[in-house]
């Protein structure tokens, strides 16, 4: 990938808190125009690379740039050109809605009014907001709160939006709001978020980070991420004597495991194999031919947070 | 909804040290004078630093109807002066970096396309304008009226009293300054006030211990040592008496540079 397609780009970018080291050596690519899911347990690195790359904290070793700019020394020329939405965000109490985003708005623009105030009405419909516009913050509720979050970072139509937990402390229909908010953005900016939620990174990213204890352990597209990691698992279910089956199916060659369970009658088998095709071709007669009943027979889909949890746990190892 | 590509909307022109300035400034003020904050402040500090007066003036009025001696009026506007000024900038300013940092609206405004300086020089700048308006000007200008109309000072000199008023601001500014430092330098409101009030107490009762406190002392801006000692550079002015030393003055405008010095160095070097 040329540096020119990366809104992102780190290099070993590290931070340590007194002996803590919170970031080691990340080397990251975002690359243009992608919602990109920056994903990892708590404690993993996640808001302390987010507020590296804002200038809200300093690297203790390494560098990074955001839109060709570099981190350090542009930052307040980058931070003219993306939008941040904070883990828990807070903005002025006595404001309303409404007086937040001018004032946010006002960072970027300096008039004329008309067109500041066409801005912010244009943020307010985009995150549903219009009944509240006019009330002061204060007693906006959690997922009200996070809406007006995203309509601040997207006021001056920034070429990224950095995210920091964005779907976290919502209802699940707020959660759907706000994932819709983001894939509406998506061809007008950048998307880097961080999340825990692995449902909604599966749902609208196209590509995954996964960090853990500071480290960055993967990096790639979420369809290579969820075919290219582990063995492929196949779920059968059977009625009959299995006995015999299950030996001839464990000495093949492609067969990497077997996890068996009995239930009414049945027995269901979730076998790992190391060869697609192999698999497709023998699985099933072998199956036939040792006079078993055959009432289910599927490929298992992983999704992310299996695939998540087995990169986790393997990097902890 | 692409980067900037409205056709008429005008991006800010703020350029080094002063990006975001003119907004931050914006915000701050509309804290102070677009909610009810400056007149709450302004009725409390007309009743601490105006109903003591006033008790004064009467209590004047009335001795010298009995042909006694009054209390020390100037004396006393600078001791309220001293001792309010001091402790209220305290309480004003600790919550101003403090609460910020640990509310997380710096971090949320330091992530827009702002400068550290200019958000420190912003919350300097409305909070010195909104303190010195209600604790120092506004008082002072009734306390004149009331001092010429009700006391037997009578009218003073106008160009002296202001001169006074003058040292009255100096010293608030240098707490505001001091309190401003320790808002980047402490991370606790009850540390930024202890410290705060210790180096109050220091100069309050230092001076008798260690007489040469005084030359860098801000209260002797405003606040003689005694009654009947060494007059306050703002009661020199006001009585239009001799300047016992301008070292204090000198003292207080560097100390207050420094101040904030420090706050913008440090503020520059945080991390949120």
């Amino acid at each position: 990938m040329n540096s020119n397609d990366l809104v992102i780009s780190t290099e070993g970018l590290s931070k340590s808190f007194d002996k803590v080291h919170a970031l080691k050596s990340l080397n990251l690519r975002v690359p243009q125009k992608s919602i990109f899911a920056f994903l990892g347990p708590n404690g993993a690195g996640k808001t302390t690379t987010i507020k590296l790359l804002l200038g809200l904290l300093k690297p203790t070793s390494g560098g990074g740039k955001i839109l060709g700019m570099d981190i350090l020394r542009d930052s307040v020329d980058i931070r003219a050109r993306i939008g941040y939405l904070p883990q828990d965000a807070r903005f002025y109490e006595h404001m309303t809605a409404r007086q937040t985003l001018e004032y946010t708005a006002r960072f970027f623009y300096a008039g004329p009014q008309a067109e500041i105030d066409k801005r912010v009405n244009e943020m307010i419909e985009l995150v549903g907001l219009e009944g509240k516009a006019d009330r002061p913050i204060k007693g906006f509720s959690g997922g009200e709160r996070q809406r007006l979050g995203i309509a601040q970072a997207e006021v001056n139509y920034p070429d990224l939006l950095i995210l920091d937990e964005p779907a976290a402390s919502l209802d699940p229909q707020g959660r759907r709001d706000v994932l819709e908010v983001m894939s509406r953005l998506r061809k007008y900016a950048t998307i880097f978020y961080c999340t825990h939620i692995l449902d909604d990174a599966q749902r609208i990213s196209d590509q995954v980070a996964i960090v853990n204890e500071g480290e960055l352990i993967t990096q790639t597209s979420i369809e290579d991420l969820l075919v290219g990691t582990g063995d492929l698992v196949y779920s059968v279910t059977l009625k009959g004597d299995t006995q015999s089956a299950y030996t001839q199916v464990t000495q093949q060659s492609w067969v990497s495991g077997i996890e068996t369970s009995q239930e009414n009658g049945h027995a269901t088998w979730h076998l790992s194999v190391t060869d697609e095709a192999a698999a497709e071709d023998q699985l099933m007669s072998l199956l036939v031919s040792n006079g078993l009943k055959v009432s289910n027979f599927s490929r298992k889909e992983q999704n992310l947070e299996e695939v998540f949890l087995n990169i986790v746990e393997r990097s902890q190892k | 909804m692409s980067a900037n590509t409205s056709s008429q909307i005008q991006l800010v022109n703020e350029k080094g040290w002063r990006r975001g300035l003119g907004n931050l400034l914006r915000g701050e003020y509309s804290s102070w004078f677009k909610s009810s904050r400056w007149w709450k402040h302004l009725l409390m500090w007309f009743a601490i630093i105006n109903g003591m007066m006033g008790i004064m003036v009467i209590a004047s009025v009335k001795a010298a109807e009995e042909g006694s001696e009054g209390p020390p009026i100037l004396y006393m506007y600078g001791w309220f002066g001293a001792m309010f000024g001091a402790i209220g900038v305290m309480i004003i300013m600790q919550r101003v970096l403090v609460r910020e940092k640990q509310q997380g609206t710096a971090a949320w405004a330091l992530s827009k396309p702002v400068t550290r300086t200019a958000f420190v020089v912003s919350r300097l700048v409305v909070n010195s304008i909104a303190i010195l308006l209600t604790s120092v000007i506004v008082p002072g200008v009734i306390l004149y009226l009331t001092l010429g109309l009700f006391s037997d000072l009578g009218w003073l000199s106008s160009l002296g009293f202001m001169a006074g008023q003058l040292m009255f601001v100096l010293h608030t500014l240098y707490w505001i300054a001091f309190v401003l430092m320790m808002g980047t330098l402490l991370e606790s409101s009850g540390g930024i006030i202890g410290v705060s009030m210790a180096l109050f107490f220091v100069f309050w009762f230092g001076p008798n211990l260690f007489p040469p406190l005084i030359y860098i002392s801000p209260l002797l801006l405003i606040i003689s040592p005694a009654p009947d000692q060494l007059n306050s550079l703002a009661g020199s002015f006001m009585t239009e008496t001799p300047v016992f030393s301008w070292v204090p003055l000198f003292s207080t405008v560097v100390s207050c540079i420094f101040f904030i010095a420090v706050a913008i160095w440090r503020f520059n070097r945080q991390e949120f």
